[in-house]
């Protein structure tokens, strides 16, 4: 909740109704408004970022977004605002991304489908088993989101904060332990996704492409037999009541994040700028946070729901990181430079070394 | 005797008549509790249950929000007090349900959403309660990750007044959870039971099912399951239904399917539709048509929050 919408509620109004239904003389009814009418007609702010977004209004990720806000709106004593449009209602992100160009948005909360149109080379946070836990992802954040940071600016927009997807999970009908398994489904590919078209074409497995409205229906009717999604997105969707398994090793991590535009960004006086980056580092390592926990709970649901876990053995899964390996060659020089992937892969040797593990999947 | 609760208009309309109705409840529960024999018990609810009813049907014949909003939370507590002594009667837990809901809809969730959840929670109990007394329901829910066709075959157009107000609390539970993965799952079972309701009885309650399902279907983005052509046509279906009465219809239409396809100039003429309407469109649901002209009135008071 807003804090314009926490300041109104549906008393006031009827008070004020009552009292002129009662027929109070006219200085009376001046002053139920004089004292109302303040809070009633809540001040816009001077700098307002209008940002888009899938997640529904009163879900976990808006209602921190609303924290922000208000935090944002108290601490700049109500000059910078960040006013989110939940739940899609500006469109998918394609037509966010054209709303942001012609500017009649500011910025989105997108997820590395939308993130790798304006800036293809963040997608090599997404290679298929290039991340094994949590730990490594924020390894990787500490040392390199000023590199992630600076491409952005390059691009054109600037980050507010990471809001990953999470892990990602292969849901299916039939139990897929194997890459021979792999090889037989009828493999969901989100459509006019370059990384995840060559995964699948290094797993050898024959993609459906279709857009995420038409997965429920095809699943329904056996156009794809399985599809890939984070646990908290696959209840969203309601995926899982179409599919009887999951294995128990992610295929990737799926990043997210709310960027804004230079333009509207510089906009923001330079003071106020260090107080929404400080507030938002502090409210999107919360929101990182809950979303883990979120995808945590989620995956027991869904197992409560009756869909089973399927265990990969360790040989499979060493055949699997090789097709991460092959993938993230082949799209060197496509969607990122030789040198990012190099230091990321770098990054995660010195994490593993200290760690002291060559690095455990999650499971 | 049943309710026909298509047709709330019935009996006197004054307050005389609910001060009245409200003293033979005290009256009654006095004597259920002070001789709370068997007889007395079939004696006592047979009493009671046409009071009980007389007394939801005048309250939603209030003109006046403000007597309604002071008084209903008592006649609640009332409520749910015959529901659990009597927990086999239909009637009672209907009435019980159908109130939590009302109550918590028309004046509690816009301002105070955790007390909604709680009132939709004890809503949502006390329909489900009896519900799990019924065979197609203890299978169905037994039945994971969804029920079966076969097994939501087994509804009955006997079951729709129960089965509905339990999923009209169940499903506002859900919208206020949806931090809780546990509850957005449920909202696929809520739905299979809700189409249910809507193949066997679409017209109940003026078209209420049919408004609750536009709403769900709007509620969602496209991307995760949404439907906003399909919520539009059902929004269509039910004011074609109330015969374009029930005003309360229109603010779900404004509230979901005008946001969901961003049509601010929607949103403000259909909320704008609904304050200028006549006063005296549904008597029998009066308190509806004042609640969704109150409500029309904050929605548009807040639109710079969604536009």
């Amino acid at each position: 909740m807003t804090i314009s919408s926490a300041v109104l509620s549906r008393p006031r109004r009827s008070i004020r109704r009552t009292i002129l239904l009662t027929g109070l003389a006219l200085v009376g009814i001046l002053t139920i408004v004089e004292r109302f009418a303040p809070s009633i007609v809540h001040a816009k702010p001077k700098h307002q970022l209008k940002i888009a977004t899938i997640a529904p209004d009163g879900s976990t990720w808006m209602n921190i977004m609303h924290e922000l806000d208000d935090a944002v709106q108290a601490e700049t004593g109500g000059e910078v605002g960040l006013k989110f449009y939940p739940g899609g209602i500006q469109g998918d992100e394609p037509i966010v991304l054209r709303k942001i160009a012609t500017g009649q948005l500011h910025g989105g909360g997108l997820t590395g489908v939308g993130l790798g149109t304006i800036a293809p080379e963040l997608r090599v946070l997404e290679l298929p088993f290039l991340f094994r836990d949590e730990s490594e992802i924020a390894w990787i954040h500490e040392r390199m989101d000023s590199k992630f940071e600076t491409i952005l600016h390059d691009a054109g927009y600037t980050l507010l904060g990471w809001a990953d997807v999470g892990f990602v999970y292969l849901y299916s009908k039939e139990p897929i332990a194997t890459k021979a398994d792999l090889n037989g489904q009828k493999l969901w590919l989100w459509e006019g996704d370059p990384l995840a078209e060559e995964f699948l074409s290094k797993a050898g497995v024959a993609p459906v492409p279709l857009s995420i409205t038409d997965v429920m229906t095809s699943l329904q009717t056996g156009l794809i037999t399985s599809v890939y999604v984070s646990p908290l997105a696959c209840i969203a969707l309601q995926w899982f009541t179409r599919v009887g398994y999951t294995t128990d090793v992610p295929i990737t991590h799926a990043m997210g994040a709310v960027v804004v535009t230079n333009e509207a960004w510089e906009k923001i006086p330079e003071a106020h700028r260090a107080t929404v980056r400080k507030l938002a580092d502090e409210y999107f390592a919360k929101l990182q946070a809950a979303t883990t926990k979120e995808n945590a709970q989620s995956a027991q649901v869904i197992a409560d729901s009756g869909v089973k876990t399927v265990h990969v053995s360790d040989a499979e899964v060493e055949s699997l990181r090789s097709i991460g390996k092959d993938v993230a060659s082949a799209l060197t020089g496509k969607l990122y430079p030789a040198e990012l992937l190099q230091q990321v892969e770098s990054e995660l040797g010195a994490c593993r070394a200290k760690a002291g593990t060559t690095g455990a999947l999650v499971r | 005797m049943k309710t026909d609760y298509r047709n709330p208009a019935r009996g006197a309309t004054n307050r005389v008549r609910a001060f009245r109705v409200l003293g033979g409840l005290a009256i009654g529960a006095v004597l259920t509790q002070v001789l709370g024999c068997g007889v007395t018990n079939k004696v006592a609810v047979s009493t009671m249950v046409p009071l009980l009813e007389s007394t939801v049907e005048s309250t939603f014949r209030e003109r006046d929000v403000e007597t309604v909003r002071e008084g209903i939370p008592a006649n609640l507590l009332l409520l749910r007090g015959f529901a659990e002594e009597y927990d086999g009667d239909e009637t009672l837990r209907i009435l019980a349900a159908q109130s939590y809901f009302s109550f918590a809809l028309g004046f509690v969730e816009d301002y105070e959403p955790d007390r909604a959840e709680l009132l939709y929670s004890e809503g949502w109990r006390l329909g489900r309660e009896l519900l799990e007394r019924r065979d197609w329901f203890r299978e169905a829910q037994a039945e994971k990750p969804v029920p079966s066709r076969e097994t939501l075959e087994k509804i009955e157009e006997k079951d729709v007044p129960l089965l509905f107000w339990t999923l009209a609390n169940w499903t506002r539970w859900v919208s206020l959870n949806l931090n809780d993965p546990a509850a957005v799952a449920q909202l696929a079972r809520v739905e299979l039971y809700l189409g249910r309701v809507i193949e066997l009885q679409p017209e109940y309650y003026y078209g209420l099912p049919l408004a609750m399902v536009a709403s769900l279907q709007s509620f969602r983005p496209e991307m995760l399951g949404g439907k906003p052509e399909a919520s539009k046509s059902n929004f269509e279906e039910a004011f074609r239904v109330s015969g374009n009465r029930m005003l309360y219809f229109k603010v779900l239409y404004a509230e979901f399917y005008c946001k969901r396809v961003f049509d601010e100039e929607c949103f403000v003429e259909t909320l704008q539709e609904v304050i200028a309407a006549p006063d005296d469109l549904l008597p029998e649901l009066q308190l509806w048509n004042e609640v969704a002209k109150d409500k029309a009135a904050y929605l548009l008071e807040t639109r710079d929050d969604y536009f």
